[in-house]
C-alpha cells in the first residue's frame, strides 16, 4: 500500500518534503507542546524527518505517512524527556521564545503568559492529551489510538488536565465563567 | 462535559502553540540532501589513503627480503642448529668425562665435535685436554 501523499512522486525525498508542508505546523506544535521549548520542539521535528527519510523507498510502503510522522515525533520528544528528565523544569525558568500565540484580540499578554505557565505545570502525557483534544479537536477514542492508551484514559487524562487548569488559572476562568452568564 | 470545563476550554481555545519558524522544512531537507554528496568524497579519500599507506608500508617499513636474503636466513638456522647440536655433544662428553669406565666414550664426542663442528674445535679441544691430559694435542 502507498503513503498516502499528495505527490505521485516516487522519490521519498519529495513525498517527504510534501508530507512536511502538510503536516510540519501540527507536528511542531505537537512537539511544542510536550517539550515547552522551541528549540527542543525544533530538534524532535527534524530528528523524526531525517529518520523517516532514511527509510528511503521503504517510507513509500507506509500506509498513514501522517500518523507515522506523528508517531516518530512523539517517540523522539518522550525520548528526549527521558533522556534529561530536567528539562520540563529547566526550561519553564529559561523560556524566551512564547509557547502560546494570540488567537483574538480579547486576550492580553498578562493571561497568554499564566496559561502558559499552568500549560508547563501540568504532566507531559496531560499536556498531550489536552493539547490532541483543543488544538487538534481530536475524539478520544483518536488520540487512544495515536498515543496507545485506553479511551477512558485519555478522557480522564483530559479532564485532569482542565481541573489542574482550573485551579491555576482560578482568576482567568472566573472572569470567562462571567461573561458566559452575562 | 461541564460548564467549569467548558470556560476553561473556552479561554485555551482564544491562543494555540506557536508554529514551526519558516527556516526549518528547509533546514531538514537541505540538511539531508547534503550529507550523500558529502559521504562519497570521504569514503573515495579513505580507500586511497589506506592503499597508499599500505604501498608506502611496503616500500618502506617493510624489509626487503631477496633470495640472497634468504640464502642467508638458512645458513643462520644451519649454523644455530649445528650449535645446538655441538653444545648438547660436549654436555654429554663432559659427564662421560667424569663417569669410571666412559673416558673412551667422551673421547670419542670429543673428536666428533673437533672434526665436524669447526667452530666449536678449540672449544672441545680445550675441554679435552682439561679432561684428559694424556690426550693433549695442539690446536
Amino acid at each position: 500500500m502507498r503513503a498516502k501523499t499528495e505527490t505521485d512522486s516516487d522519490d521519498p525525498r519529495v513525498v517527504l518534503e510534501t508530507a512536511y508542508g502538510k503536516y510540519g505546523d501540527d507536528l511542531y506544535r505537537y512537539a511544542l507542546m510536550i517539550l515547552t521549548d522551541h528549540s527542543a520542539a525544533e530538534d524532535a521535528v527534524q530528528t523524526a524527518f531525517m529518520k523517516t527519510l532514511k527509510l528511503g523507498k521503504r517510507m513509500l510502503q507506509i500506509a498513514s505517512l501522517s500518523d507515522y510522522l506523528r508517531i516518530a515525533v512523539r517517540n523522539t520528544c518522550y525520548a528526549m524527556i527521558k533522556k534529561q528528565r530536567r528539562l520540563d523544569n529547566e526550561l519553564k525558568t529559561k523560556r524566551v521564545r512564547p509557547i502560546l500565540e494570540k488567537l483574538d484580540e480579547g486576550s492580553n499578554e498578562d493571561e497568554r503568559a499564566s496559561i502558559e505557565q499552568a500549560l508547563c505545570t501540568l504532566p507531559v502525557e496531560q499536556r498531550e492529551v489536552l493539547h490532541m483534544k483543543i488544538y487538534e479537536g481530536k475524539t478520544f477514542e483518536e488520540i487512544a489510538r495515536m498515543v496507545g492508551i485506553p479511551a477512558d484514559t485519555a478522557a480522564s487524562r483530559y479532564r485532569y488536565a482542565l481541573g489542574k487548569l482550573r485551579q491555576i488559572l482560578g482568576s482567568e476562568y472566573q472572569r470567562e465563567d462571567n461573561r458566559h452568564e452575562s | 462535559m461541564n460548564h467549569d470545563d467548558q470556560a476553561i476550554e473556552s479561554v485555551l481555545t482564544r491562543y494555540r502553540p506557536s508554529g514551526p519558524p519558516a527556516q526549518l522544512g528547509e533546514q531538514i531537507f537541505r540538511l539531508r540532501e547534503k550529507k550523500p554528496h558529502r559521504m562519497w568524497p570521504a569514503i573515495a579519500a579513505a580507500i586511497l589513503l589506506v592503499a597508499g599507506a599500505g604501498l608506502l608500508w611496503r616500500q618502506v617499513v617493510r624489509p626487503n627480503v631477496s633470495v640472497n636474503d634468504q640464502e642467508k636466513l638458512a645458513q643462520i638456522e644451519i649454523s644455530v642448529s649445528q650449535a645446538g647440536k655441538a653444545e648438547q655433544l660436549l654436555a654429554v662428553a663432559n659427564i662421560l668425562a667424569g663417569q669410571p669406565g666412559a673416558e673412551d666414550h667422551a673421547k670419542g664426542i670429543y673428536y666428533e665435535v673437533i672434526n665436524h663442528y669447526p667452530n666449536f674445535k678449540s672449544q672441545a679441544l680445550g675441554q679435552l685436554n682439561h679432561k684428559f691430559p694424556s690426550e693433549r694435542r695442539a690446536e
